[in-house]
């Protein structure tokens, strides 16, 4: 074994240093042939017969060098470098050649990469923790069977009952205001976390000290912890914060550590305090379950185990706990599956079709330009075959070319996708970052995927031209005099497919693009509010200053007052959702229909508005009436209804006077009935053609802690009513922050940046994969009259006139084209899974458009060559034979 | 045939006699040679072989180098360049301990097969 690796490694090194080598064993030889000669000569021989006779006792001495060599080196290295040499000197002659092909394949891999990269740090990669298999979720179950998260008193069951886990933790997200004596309050979230939760997550703070179990006990000294960001940002990277006291909801607690740089789990928190810290904490109801639970597994466990021993700590407190805990179940998932994007989700499989189309279409363009080549080069390879040169070794030779090409595009379509997706990184809004462990960055996954695709398109795209043009005719390839040689039908036919399955694929994405262009102008047509004179704001009461409804209500009123007597401010409302952004999710029951029981309870966005929300926000009332002063105290439960809501629950009838409940999910107490008293128009939403049906909730009944401020301010006064606003809050509460001021319609971008951007992505790809498709047809129309010039000169000097030639041009291209678009078309209902699927005459109508629109780019394109045809010369063409 | 396992082998097996160096024999003897006689070069391990055969093996000497390479690369022998009787500059060849192993075992080896295939003779003639 030993000395097998040893020749290997001698092998290896002998594939240098070649012609020392060499000339060592000529050497050795002709040392050999001297004695040899010298032997006869002492035995009597003349010096010359004896020097014959050495050659003739040595035997023939070129096939025993060969043999060396061979048996020196790896002759398999040996020929691949020949090959290398050859493909390297050829790509530099054929520059252009070169470029295209590269380029062509850099934008294939490039796009693939840069989508490969949103997936993996989406999907893949997961959170930054030490040996993340080892540490699960624990949730709840309810008794539909929907995961929820685990209640305090559950968690301190779980976490004094098992034996699989060396720890639990609890967390839960909240916002936080952060104050210091002469500095402006901040708002940001915050996290209550059990003590351990970062050793057992593997991370701990960089600077100072994690929470020790002592901090997290009730009473307790109050202690913090702080995110990088927020160190840096509000002090400074100061290294004394540590120690130093600050105030976190109007409590003052002490700095005790910074938590590392980009770790501010779970999604992005810039604040930790113990979980014993949390107002009320030991007084929750066992089923109120909003506590996220991470654990790591003992390293003898299974996640199988965990599970086990979960479900039966579940039925335990089913047993014990039958109010609240029955039909819930307990259970245990690994972190990253609850962490990560799910990548068998629609969206997802749509965006990796679309880049492996991309690449499709550009591996299908290099390998026309490769079988385009080829046919040029046939004299070339008739000469290598004539000399003796395999089959095998051509194809060996041609698909080495092209692994020099993929190496380059593939090298070039790595620094494309760096590009594009720092581009991605810088078009988040700050003020709606990515949760912290979405890092769109290279990695090891990324790279080995670069690698893969050039691998896999040396072979898509290099493959086929290359057994095809090694399947050379002699007789046919050497013919002389043929001085442009013609493709053979297999090529054309080929081409044409290649050509086909390219503009196939681009069609697909360009309907999908089409289609999502109509929806968005549909949406722009249809959208009843006009952002552009709103400002909004967002402010959050902090839950232990304003403890009841009717506090927050009354703060709501007096703010809504004071804004009303502010000069440039016209109108002004609160609410707890900005228009196009949804609500708080509601269990509906309406009163005309009755309740099954067992049935599945309708849901619905609640918005909860101040009393000016719908002038304000400019919509009128299209039946019934807005909200009175009186709406919302007790006995007054009035709800105002979108014409969405009437359309789909009440299409035909009065909607006005019907009843209804709305219950939080989860929720078991009696909710009031509620009267509808009116009836507002849709506001659209960009993602659905109808828009949602909306229930708008009077905030007297119901005042959230966080609301967002819209007001309606004259154009040009933007930039005073801001001031204005804080102003106004600061008379009512001082240490109340006010955040995220801007237009509604940055707000609205800002929080839709996900789907601008997505759109985007999917406008540019498609657009490249169009271009891509349409230079390849363009680029197969010229050359295949480059390659019938002849034939062409013929037809004119037997009477063809212009318009004949371009016909007959612009006909193939045309079949061509057919044939591809009518694969796009199976295509694009095959897929339909993925990408939305024409549905309507609208549908079918937008398709058409697209059809059009490439059949005639694409002719447009195919003029040129075929004008050039038309001009061909019939007395040079016929002379170049 | 000549001891050359490649495939692109040059020698022409049609000149195939019995005076040929039994298929894998080579390395065997040139290990015995050097073991026998210590340092030498290509030359003398090729005359010594041809003089101990007498005539009964026909050699051909540049087959010798190859051979050569092949237990150099599998460490079996070790040569360096030195000068040889007659002031010319030639490669010697000595064998190392791991050869003398391999020696050893291929020794054994040949031994109980060359007597197993006599016996076999023996028992049917």
């Amino acid at each position: 074994m030993t000395a097998r690796v040893r020749v290997f490694v001698s092998r290896l090194a002998g594939l240098f240093g070649r012609g020392r080598r060499d000339r060592a064993l000529a050497e050795e030889i002709q040392g050999h042939l001297d004695l040899l000669t010298d032997d006869y000569v002492s035995r009597g021989m003349s010096r010359e017969a004896a020097h014959l006779a050495a050659r003739r006792a040595l035997g023939r001495i070129e096939p025993v060098k060969e043999i060396y060599r061979d048996q020196r080196g790896l002759p398999v290295v040996d020929a691949l470098s020949q090959d290398t040499r050859f493909a390297i000197r050829l790509l530099g002659r054929h520059r252009a050649f070169t470029l295209a092909a590269a380029g062509t394949l850099a934008i294939g891999i490039g796009v693939n990469t840069t989508f490969f990269t949103i997936v993996n740090a989406i999907c893949i990669r997961g959170l930054p923790i030490e040996r993340p298999a080892e540490v699960l979720v624990v949730r709840a179950l309810n008794a539909r069977g929907l995961p929820t998260g685990m209640s305090y008193l559950d968690f301190a069951d779980a976490r004094l009952a098992t034996t699989r886990f060396s720890a639990l933790a609890a967390y839960a997200d909240t916002p936080m205001t952060i104050s210091d004596e002469g500095k402006a309050a901040d708002r940001v979230t915050g996290t209550y976390i059990s003590a351990g939760a970062f050793q057992l997550l593997g991370r701990s703070p960089g600077l100072g000290r994690d929470l020790s179990p002592e901090d997290d006990r009730s009473g307790a000294a109050p202690v913090a912890l702080l995110s990088h960001a927020l160190w840096t940002s509000r002090y400074g990277a100061d290294p004394a914060i540590v120690g130093r006291n600050v105030t976190i909801n109007g409590t003052t607690a002490a700095v005790i550590g910074v938590v590392p740089e980009r770790f501010r789990f779970p999604i992005n928190s810039d604040l930790w305090l113990p979980l014993a810290s949390m107002p009320a904490l030991a007084n929750r109801p066992r089923d109120q379950r909003n506590f996220s639970v991470a654990g790591r597994l003992l390293p003898a466990a299974t996640v199988e185990d965990a599970r086990g021993e979960l479900e039966a700590l579940g039925s335990r407190l089913a047993a014990s706990y039958p109010e609240t805990n029955r039909d819930v179940r307990l259970t245990a998932l690994a972190i990253n599956d609850v962490f990560n994007g799910q990548i068998t989700d629609t969206v997802w499989l749509a965006f990796i079709t679309a880049g492996v189309i991309v690449l499709l279409v550009s591996c299908a363009n290099v390998a026309n330009l490769f079988l385009m080549r080829s046919t040029v080069r046939t004299r070339e390879l008739a000469i290598r075959t004539s000399i003796g040169a395999t089959r095998a070794r051509i194809v060996r030779q041609l698909l080495v070319e092209c692994t020099f090409l993929s190496a380059l595009g593939g090298g070039l379509g790595l620094l494309l996708s760096v590009l594009a997706t720092r581009l991605l990184a810088s078009s988040v809004p700050a003020g709606s970052p990515l949760p912290f462990w979405i890092d769109f960055a290279l990695d090891y996954r990324v790279l080995a995927v670069v690698v893969g695709t050039a691998v896999a398109a040396v072979f898509v795209c290099g493959l086929i031209p290359a057994v095809q043009a090694s399947d050379v005719r002699l007789p046919r390839a050497l013919r002389i005099g043929t001085q442009l040689a013609t493709p053979t039908r297999r090529t054309r036919w080929l081409t044409s497919g290649f050509l086909a399955v390219e503009l196939g694929l681009a069609l697909v994405l360009a309907t999908n693009v089409a289609m999502a262009i109509k929806g968005a102008l549909d949406w722009q047509r249809q959208s009843v509010v006009d952002s552009a004179p709103l400002l909004t704001a967002a402010l959050a009461l902090p839950g232990d200053v304003y403890r009841t409804s009717p506090e927050r209500a009354a703060f709501y009123t007096n703010l809504e007052e004071r804004l009303r007597g502010v000069p440039g401010i016209t109108s002004a409302s609160i609410a707890s959702h900005l228009p196009l952004l949804g609500g708080f999710g509601r269990q509906m029951t309406l009163e005309a229909l009755g309740t099954t029981p067992g049935a599945k309870p309708a849901t619905v966005d609640v918005v909860v508005i101040g009393g000016r929300y719908f002038e304000t926000v400019g919509l009128s009332v299209l039946a019934g009436r807005v909200f009175n002063e009186r709406d919302g105290l007790p006995g007054e439960d009035s709800v105002v209804v979108n014409q969405r809501f009437t359309d789909v629950h009440f299409p035909g009838t009065n909607t006005i006077g019907q009843r209804l409940q709305l219950a939080e999910p989860g929720a078991p107490e009696p909710v009031p009935w509620k009267t509808i008293v009116g009836i507002v128009p849709t506001i659209r939403e960009w993602s659905s053609d109808e828009g949602d049906p909306i229930v708008y909730e009077p905030a007297r009944a119901n005042p959230p802690q966080v609301a967002a401020l819209i007001l309606r301010v004259p154009q040009g006064e933007a930039s005073s009513a801001a001031p204005a606003v804080r102003e106004a809050v600061r008379q009512l509460d001082a240490n109340l922050p006010v955040y995220r001021v801007s237009s509604l319609e940055q707000a609205l971008r800002d929080s839709n940046w996900n789907g601008r951007v997505s759109a985007r992505i999917v406008i540019t790809i498609s657009t490249i994969a169009l271009v891509l498709a349409l230079v390849g047809q363009f680029v197969v129309t010229a050359q295949s009259v480059t390659e019938r010039t002849q034939e062409i000169g013929l037809r004119i000097a037997v009477g063809a006139g212009t318009s004949r030639i371009v016909r007959l041009v612009l006909r193939r291209a045309l079949v061509q084209l057919s044939v591809g678009l009518g694969f796009g078309v199976f295509l694009i209902f095959a897929l339909g899974r993925l990408f939305p699927v024409p549905a309507s005459f609208e549908d079918a109508r937008v398709l058409a458009t697209v059809i059009g629109f490439i059949v005639a780019v694409a002719m447009t394109a195919c003029i040129v060559p075929a004008l050039r045809a038309a001009r061909v010369d019939p007395v040079k063409a016929l002379r170049a034979e | 045939m000549l001891p050359i396992q490649r495939s692109n082998d040059v020698t022409d097996r049609a000149q195939n006699t019995t005076r040929d160096v039994p298929y894998g024999t080579l390395d065997l003897m040139v290990l015995t040679t050097l073991a026998g006689m210590g340092k030498l070069h290509g030359y003398g391990v090729a005359r010594r072989i041809e003089q101990v055969a007498a005539g009964a093996l026909e050699l051909n000497q540049g087959t010798i180098y190859p051979a050569l390479l092949r237990l150099e690369q599998k460490g079996w022998i070790k040569g360096e360049w030195g000068t040889s009787g007659n002031n010319r500059r030639a490669r010697f060849y000595a064998i190392t301990r791991a050869g003398r192993k391999q020696l050893n075992t291929a020794t054994d080896r040949w031994v109980r097969t060359v007597g197993v295939v006599n016996r076999l003779l023996d028992s049917t003639s």
